[in-house]
């Protein structure tokens, strides 16, 4: 298949967040400021990309010659939190300002669905390392997208009059349904096969 | 099942050792002070401080930014001990309690309308306001009580809610989330509350609640320290006189409560304490009318004496 269909793909009409619904509780919970959502999203990224290119090392070089696939989800699992783990030392000795900003969401990649969900889809899918690393970019874009999307709308609802019965989370879902609602529109770029 | 077991184990052993040395490579100095302050915080995370909970304030209180007296759990205990870690003199802050200013329970203030909705005061007030019939009076529906870490709010027989003072750690959740503004901090030690919330004039009150503050001031007579403003008598906690035990007496509404004459929920909600204050409240104003009366009428005679002088005068003056 073609990369730039994958990237689409992923970014666009499956969207993680908008489409496949994972990766609800960083959207929702990291989406306040447009800043901290982008940091949100680079950690996303580099822990997308180090994961899927891992697990899909794992599962082609280990597990497919073994023949226990069926661990696959339990040694993915492992692999991801130790790289979230890693990811984790390494911004807070890098940039402590993010690593503050984050707070409880960096640890929370750990147990991300989106990281796994893109772990097992790439395998499920049967693709070539070169397409693993195109899909986790272009997942990872997707998680972007949605996020900082998400994050501008809510800075914006900050200054706006809504009931208070609407306010903070309430409001927040509302407009995540909304959004999801939009990038159904998406679903016609996907290709017909 | 041995390939499985060795597979995973084998997995498990890289990433232990990689995290090992992500450890090592990674390691970040953590200030001592910031470990042994969070070893003491109360660890309540209510957010009373103003930082994002117990260790965001540890934070803040390592590099200065923050009041030793912040923390309302924590309270001057921990005000001391954090001065002793980070080496300062802390002065003791007077403890603050949350009060729900408002007495007119079901019996006082009924209900206008049925509410079926859900248990929540914001949601209740949006709709026509609440099925109280008092605007500015407690719904008892506990907003606060789900918000109250510490289970100090409780609910009473008569539909109201309560701070248990001594419960009460002073962290304000409950304040900021009444939509009603119904409950205020006040100063634990205090002892006498206008007990109403309700700034409207005599009449509109007197329609809603049988317990509401008219503006009459008759209470402002009695003691300096309660002000009355928009119809509405506030204590005034700031003011060093101590208030007498008249202003309470003195109230014709029966608004203002004095703990040191009744317990809070004796006086909410035993008939026999309210008949017997009742009984108190108007021997004390029969004895004022008399004493008012008669000083009234000494005065009189003083004056009648005085003119019957001045009269006398006169005449002398006329006389010569």
């Amino acid at each position: 298949m073609d990369i730039l269909v994958i990237v689409l793909l992923a970014m666009l009409t499956e969207n993680f967040v908008l489409s496949k619904f994972l990766g609800i509780c960083p959207f929702l919970g990291v989406s306040k400021k447009i800043g901290t959502a982008a940091g949100m999203a680079m950690a996303v990224l580099f822990v997308m990309l180090v994961a899927s290119l891992l697990t899909f090392a794992l599962h082609t070089y280990v597990l497919v010659p073994l023949e226990v696939t069926y661990l696959q989800t339990i040694v993915f699992i492992l692999v991801i939190a130790s790289t979230v783990q890693l990811t984790e030392m390494a911004i807070q000795k890098l940039s402590p300002s993010l690593y503050e900003a984050l707070g409880i969401f960096l640890p929370l990649i750990t147990t991300n669905c989106a990281v796994l969900g893109l772990a097992v889809l790439n395998i499920d899918k049967g693709y070539n390392l070169i397409q693993v690393l195109f899909n986790s970019i272009g997942a990872a874009g997707g998680f972007a997208i949605a996020l900082l999307l998400f994050a501008g709308l809510r800075e914006k609802m900050d200054t706006a009059d809504i009931p208070d019965v609407f306010k903070g989370a309430a409001i927040a879902f509302v407009t995540a349904g909304i959004l999801s609602l939009a990038f159904m529109g998406f679903s016609g770029l996907a290709p017909a096969n | 099942m041995v390939t499985a077991l060795s597979v995973l184990c084998g997995v498990g052993l890289v990433m232990a050792v990689l995290l090992a040395v992500g450890r090592k490579a990674f390691a970040v100095e953590v200030d001592k002070k910031l470990e042994l302050l969070m070893k003491i915080m109360p660890g309540a995370n209510c957010g009373g401080c103003g930082f994002p909970g117990c260790s965001g304030y540890a934070r803040a209180l390592a590099d200065g930014k923050a009041e030793p007296t912040a923390c309302p759990p924590g309270g001057p205990t921990l005000a001391e001990e954090i001065g002793k870690i980070l080496g300062i003199e802390v002065e003791a802050s007077e403890p603050m309690v949350a009060l729900v200013s408002c007495a007119g329970g079901n019996d006082a203030s009924p209900k206008r309308s049925q509410y079926s909705g859900i248990e929540d005061c914001k949601a209740a007030h949006a709709i026509a306001g609440g099925p109280k019939s008092c605007v500015y009076g407690c719904m008892g529906l506990g907003s606060c009580i789900h918000v109250c870490s510490f289970g100090a709010i409780y609910k009473t027989a008569n539909g109201l809610v309560r701070v248990d003072p001594e419960k009460c750690t002073g962290c304000k959740k409950c304040v900021e989330t009444c939509p009603r503004n119904i409950i205020k901090m006040v100063p634990k030690k205090a002892d006498v509350h206008v007990l109403c919330n309700n700034p409207q004039k005599a009449k509109e009150v007197k329609a809603v609640c049988s317990v509401g503050c008219t503006g009459c001031k008759l209470c402002v007579k009695q003691s300096k320290a309660i002000e009355v403003t928009d119809a509405l008598a506030v204590v005034n906690y700031r003011a060093d006189t101590k208030i007498s035990d008249t202003a309470a007496l003195a109230c014709p509404q029966n608004a203002i409560f004095d703990s040191r004459q009744y317990s809070i929920t004796d006086w909410l909600e035993n008939p026999a304490t309210k008949e017997a204050f009742k009984k108190r409240a108007a021997d004390w104003k029969a004895e004022e009318k008399k004493r008012k009366a008669e000083a009234k009428a000494k005065a009189g005679a003083k004056k009648d004496a005085a003119e019957k002088k001045e009269a006398a005068n006169g005449d002398k003056e006329g006389d010569a």
